[in-house]
């Protein structure tokens, strides 16, 4: 008798060390907690039958998050209430799943993307963060990987894809927030944002002995601007 | 303040200096009362997948009051950071840095040995016997322990070793390798640390027997791993089935020096396949002799059934295998290609290796004529698979290795080994054929090492001040660069790699006894100039020695008391 599967979705976070993990890396970790913590999950047909597992859109290394979603198919009779403590006792500190549900959406439905930077540099002040909400109000170009080019490279305005910016002055740090777009086509890396902070404000963040910056994807929205679940 | 996640950004792969795996050991440093720093000389990704690393972490882990944490080598960027801001070499656990060079070297299996080590240091430091000095002559009486610092070496006139000479009395002569009895008893790693990003081998490692019945006379682990220890194929089965359990694992390897010699390998795969299949867990074999393939393994093993086939002739006529020992005739390893093109392939690949001691032109030519059998072969074959096949041949210099019946030989010189490899080409007229080469260069400096006395610390410490790293990687390894290191610290290189050794010499390390005795070598390159072979351990005892280290051997005979 062939089993039947049903579709649950992981939401869960990765902070921490864990922000340095690649998407093939992140992969290939959830593939043996999977069966660390002895969650049946379908496989693919085939010669190399390899289990299923879509995530959804994934951040970049170096970005930390709360909100990553993973795909997969268990058994129609598995309790899922148990699945985010079995994968948490599995799984290294720095990735927690939060939850486990039955989806009612697609990824494709996921639109918008928050994150949460925080910035820490001596030469931070409030006038800097005043700069820094005007200098998105104006086009801000930035070189982009392209493959449409000779040079592999291709200057573009990120603003278009930026729908909300503030940057806030507090305690000797620069804290901003941005709505960006997260959809396939016009899909805004956050370190864009970093980038042009070196370019058009001179903040150089790369000396260690007194720079620091991370980047935290808080939320992702639909079309609708509501929490995608 | 320092960010060291700005820096981390700056690197390639970050996850490399991370930790916080799954897995990791977190103690209380305050709390134990000795401290490893195991420090790996390589890249994060090759150390996590050595076993020995997983198996030595685990096993001095064990000890709640041993705190033992991993050191890789920084990759070249890294170290550069480390430079720039002036930061030590820290472990992955708690960042704890580095400084000192070797004093104490651990010889032979570490399982009983290291966990003993610890116990010395940490009953000294209790009683306060502890010194330096004091520690290292006290773990010199620890079987197995070789303390540089305690034997004094003299050197002849010509460069030759004179003698070691032990500094106290009560050390011995010569320190004896440390073997496990029983690795049916031994901790086996069933819970390694999981690494975050991708390793060289991201699978299980089983390891089901120590030590190689074969006797090939160029082949170092064959003889320093000795005596041959089997495990219990039940034994194995259940670790098997708990590492993957702790694991996530879907790979396991089947690893020994000559895994298709274990004489439970039929039992160990029909058990390990009633679990394996249904978790679509695939099983793996690292080497396999050509007389040992059949149709039976290459059901079972997944790596036998999807990768290119690979055998290791060695060498290309009968008589040099003879020489070598290397006990494998041209009929049985086409016999294994005939099997392997029956079951659709229609690709091998053939190891060999130039420079073996007797070696004349005729040899040369006889791996490719070896090829080309291997190509008539598959027109032969029946029911072969349709289009035309490929035989790579990947050929290798040898090597002089210490514990080896060729370790007095001279190396051919980079000359004869250029002038081979082109003499080789020259015969590999057939676009079926396939033919890679080693660069010769890379297997001088690796014979000078390899055989090297104190002298050659000097180039190893100028090597480091010059900034030389990673060498065995080849974007790094820079020939010209070592010639003029050897020229500045006034060593002739040839004097290690080329030079024949007479069989009376003392060499460098005869001060390591591993159990096969220096007589069986001699005897052993007598048999090779003859072109007599030496039966397996398991057709007859060649009297190699290493039994009397004792152990739950199958093959060897009991020393009589
Ligand atoms: S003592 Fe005999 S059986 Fe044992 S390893 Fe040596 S040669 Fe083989």
């Amino acid at each position: 008798m062939v089993p039947v599967y049903k579709k649950v979705r992981l939401r869960f976070k990765k902070t921490g060390n864990a922000k340095f993990i690649s998407h093939l890396d992140l992969d290939r970790t959830m593939k043996t907690v999977l069966t660390r913590a002895k969650v049946k999950v379908e496989h693919t047909h085939g010669y190399n039958p390899r289990p299923y597992l879509v995530f959804s859109l994934p951040t970049s290394v170096g970005t930390e998050s709360l909100c990553e979603f993973l795909d997969i198919k268990v058994p129609e009779d598995t309790d899922i209430s148990l699945i985010p403590e079995a994968l948490n006792r599995n799984l290294p500190p720095d990735i927690r799943v939060l939850e486990a549900y039955i989806p009612e959406s697609d990824f494709k439905e996921i639109k918008y993307a928050e994150y949460d930077i925080t910035v820490i540099s001596p030469v931070l002040s409030e006038e800097l963060a005043e700069k820094t909400e005007a200098l998105f109000k104006a086009p801000v170009i930035i070189e982009k990987r392209t493959k449409k080019t000779e040079s592999g490279f291709m200057d573009c305005d990120i603003t278009p894809n930026i729908y909300r910016l503030t940057a806030k002055y507090s305690d000797g740090k620069m804290l901003i927030n941005t709505l960006v777009s997260a959809e396939n086509a016009t899909y805004m890396n956050p370190e864009n944002v970093i980038k042009a902070l070196d370019k058009y404000l001179d903040l150089d963040l790369s000396d260690p002995a007194t720079c620091l910056y991370t980047v935290m994807r808080v939320a992702v929205y639909t079309n609708e601007k509501v929490n995608f679940m | 303040m320092f960010y060291k996640d700005t820096l981390l950004k700056q690197v390639l792969k970050p996850g490399r200096y991370t930790g916080g795996e799954y897995g990791q050991v977190i103690k209380d440093a305050a709390k134990v009362k000795c401290r490893w720093a195991f420090a790996f000389p390589d890249t994060y990704e090759i150390g996590m997948s050595n076993l020995g690393v997983r198996l030595l972490y685990g096993v001095l882990n064990k000890d709640d009051d041993v705190y033992c944490e991993r050191v890789y080598a920084p990759w070249t960027d890294m170290e550069e950071q480390l430079i720039k801001y002036g930061l030590p070499l820290t472990s992955i656990e708690t960042g704890t840095p580095l400084a000192d060079f070797f004093d104490v070297f651990s010889i032979g299996e570490g399982e009983e040995a290291l966990p003993e080590f610890s116990r010395l240091y940490i009953k000294m430091k209790k009683s306060g016997e502890y010194s330096r000095a004091a520690f290292l002559h006290e773990a010199a009486k620890l079987p197995g322990f070789y303390v540089p610092s305690l034997y004094d070496v003299s050197y002849n006139g010509d460069g030759t070793v004179k003698e070691y000479k032990p500094v106290y009395g009560d050390i011995p002569e010569t320190v004896t390798k440390r073997i496990i009895g029983d690795l049916n008893t031994a901790y086996y790693p069933d819970m390694p640390v999981m690494p975050y990003i991708e390793c060289v081998q991201d699978r299980i490692t089983l390891e089901i027997m120590r030590g190689c019945i074969r006797g090939c006379r160029f082949c170092q682990a064959g003889m320093i791993y000795r005596p041959v220890r089997e495990k219990d194929p039940v034994l194995l089965n259940e670790q098997a089935k708990r590492t993957y359990e702790n694991t996530g694992y879907d790979e396991i390897s089947l690893c020994s020096l000559s895994t298709s010699d274990y004489t439970g390998l039929r039992e160990l795969t029909d058990g390990l396949l009633s679990w394996t299949d249904e978790n679509m867990i695939s099983l793996t074999l690292p080497s396999l002799r050509a007389d040992s393939f059949t149709d039976e393994l290459m059901k079972k093993i997944s790596s036998v059934r999807t990768s290119t086939l690979t055998f290791a002739p060695e060498a290309g006529t009968q008589r040099l295998r003879d020489v070598i020992n290397k006990n494998l005739t041209e009929e049985e390893v086409l016999k294994a290609c005939r099997v392997a093109f029956a079951a659709g392939k229609t690709a091998v690949k053939l190891y060999f290796m130039i420079g073996h001691p007797t070696e004349t032109d005729e040899d040369i030519k006889g791996i490719a004529e070896l090829a080309k059998s291997v190509i008539n072969c598959f027109y032969e074959t029946e029911n072969r698979p349709k289009g035309k096949p490929l035989v790579t041949i990947s050929v290798a210099c040898f090597i002089p290795k210490p514990f080896t019946a060729f370790q007095w030989e001279g190396q051919n010189t980079l000359d004869e080994y250029k002038r081979k490899q082109r003499l080789l080409g020259s015969f590999c007229n057939d676009r079926r054929i396939k033919y890679n080469y080693h660069d010769a260069d890379g297997s001088l400096i690796e014979a000078v090492l390899a055989r090297g006395d104190r002298k050659l610390c000097k180039v190893m410490k100028a090597a480091c001040e010059h900034g030389m790293r990673f060498d065995a990687w080849t974007e790094y390894f820079d020939f010209g660069k070592w010639m003029s290191l050897f020229e500045e610290c006034d060593i002739d290189p040839a004097f290690y790699a080329n030079r024949e050794r007479s069989v009376d010499e003392v060499l460098p390390w005869d001060i390591i006894d591993c159990g096969v005795t220096k007589s069986f070598f001699r005897r052993e390159r007598e048999k090779a100039y003859k072109g007599e072979t030496t039966e397996s351990c398991a057709e007859n005892c060649a009297g190699c020695g290493a039994n009397k280290l004792g152990g739950e051997c199958r093959w060897c005979p009991s020393i009589k008391k």
